[in-house]
């Protein structure tokens, strides 16, 4: 093959790559994954968008979650069990005008060593409580819901490992019958002390 | 803020890929590797510009539909989701801040707007003065809000009351073990029911609502006309 045919075919596939990203990609829907320090704690949030589920993770000091569970009237067990998670703040939304599902027990968080694990889910939680005579069943997001218009919620989500561990976090909704997985990169657990900032 | 990185793919073709290798750099560092192939034979940099010029219009977009995202995006909402074929409303009794009972069945012939909602639940805080606002425009007509507490006591939901902006003249209820919002298969915090005047599941809502909205007010006039 000469030099001109090789180049022609390489504009060729310059132009179809380069097409490909800028008109197939919006049409499936493009997930942006935007990460906010708030000023007033110093905590940070990763948000997903324009998917047809918003997706946003916010750290929570593992004081916070003690204080919560405390003011409950939860027993120390349970306190300081919830608090040795990593625990974020997530909230999810149905952004479309169908309805969509989720199932915590399909999400995985991937430690960076490669290796997946599952979410402890809510109902893990509950029946642990259950046992312990406690029957609060609130604050975690729940293991599965379905979202119809307008519909969204929040709760809490556990991750099995220590303050300031950096993970990658890969979640899924389902809709028509088709199921959609998204991947947060370099999620951080919060810290144990408040983070100095501004 | 500051943007991380971006992700689409179906479950079957999802890899994880350290952030350092993403399929875009690879992308886009072998077409700049096979350009700058082309310079070392000689050809023209137009190429290389076609390519820059082709990138920056996908970046372009691509950000451009993010900024559309954040700006569009949404507050409290005002949908409900008709509820099909309507079933009977699970009735209960439950005491308010003072220990006086509501029963659901006194209700009959009046359309009820239930609230499942908690103090540390902040959306559940966001809505309240919307809801306050709705009881006090239709609370005459035929319409009760009963706001269903969960799993706290007394004292402590009064002190919260006490924190609102709008202080709530609705009745706030008690469900100190969850059995009721058990019973209406509540997964999370807040969810709302519209029950019609015959005592069915008409509608319902989950998540924080602007029970303020218009069209709120629309859906329970509906309901006041059947």
């Amino acid at each position: 093959m000469n030099a001109a045919l090789l180049m022609k075919a390489r504009v060729v596939l310059l132009v179809s790559l380069v097409a490909a990203v800028w008109l197939v990609l919006p049409a499936v829907g493009i997930s942006a994954v935007t990460e906010h320090v708030s000023p007033d704690t110093g905590l940070s949030s990763w948000k997903s968008e324009g998917d047809a589920l918003d997706f946003e993770l916010l750290q929570v000091l593992p004081d916070y979650v003690r204080a919560v569970y405390t003011s409950r009237g939860l027993p120390k067990t349970v306190v300081d069990k919830v608090s040795s998670y990593c625990v974020f703040g997530t909230i999810l939304r149905n952004t479309t005008e169908r309805p969509l599902s989720y199932r915590v027990a399909d999400w995985r968080y991937i430690t960076p060593d490669g290796v997946r694990h599952r979410i402890r889910t809510k109902s893990e939680w509950v029946a642990e409580w259950r046992d312990m005579g406690v029957a609060f069943r609130w604050s975690m997001l729940p293991d599965d819901q379905t979202f119809a218009v307008g519909d969204w919620g929040q709760g809490f989500t556990t991750i099995a490992l220590q303050p300031g561990s950096r993970f990658a976090l890969e979640y899924s909704w389902t809709q028509d019958d088709k199921t959609e997985t998204r991947m947060i990169e370099e999620v951080r657990c919060a810290p144990v002390e408040p983070p100095d900032h501004d | 803020m500051r943007p991380l990185n971006r992700l689409t793919m179906t479950r079957d073709s999802l890899i994880y890929l350290p952030s350092r290798r993403r399929p875009g750099s690879i992308f886009f560092n072998a077409m700049d590797a096979g350009l700058r192939r082309h310079d070392d034979n000689g050809v023209n940099d137009r190429l290389r510009k076609l390519g820059v010029l082709l990138m920056v219009m996908s970046f372009a977009l691509l950000a451009g539909s993010i900024v559309s995202a954040d700006s569009d995006a949404p507050g409290l909402g005002y949908q409900f989701t008709p509820l099909e074929p309507r079933a009977a409303a699970p009735d209960f009794t439950l005491s308010d801040m003072d220990g006086e009972s509501y029963a659901l069945h006194d209700y009959h012939g009046k359309v009820v707007l239930i609230n499942f909602w908690a103090t540390w639940c902040p959306p559940c805080r966001k809505e309240m003065p919307a809801l306050e606002a709705l009881y006090k425009k239709l609370g005459d007509e035929s319409f009760a809000v009963l706001a269903v507490n969960q799993w706290e006591d007394p004292d402590h939901v009064f002190a919260y009351t006490g924190e609102l902006n709008v202080f709530p003249t609705f009745p706030i209820l008690f469900d100190p073990e969850s059995a009721i919002s058990e019973d209406y298969g509540v997964k999370g915090l807040p969810t709302s029911f519209l029950i019609d005047k015959k005592g069915r599941l008409a509608y319902r809502a989950v998540g924080g609502r602007d029970f303020d909205h218009a069209e709120v007010e629309k859906l329970i006039r509906e309901l006041l006309a059947e």
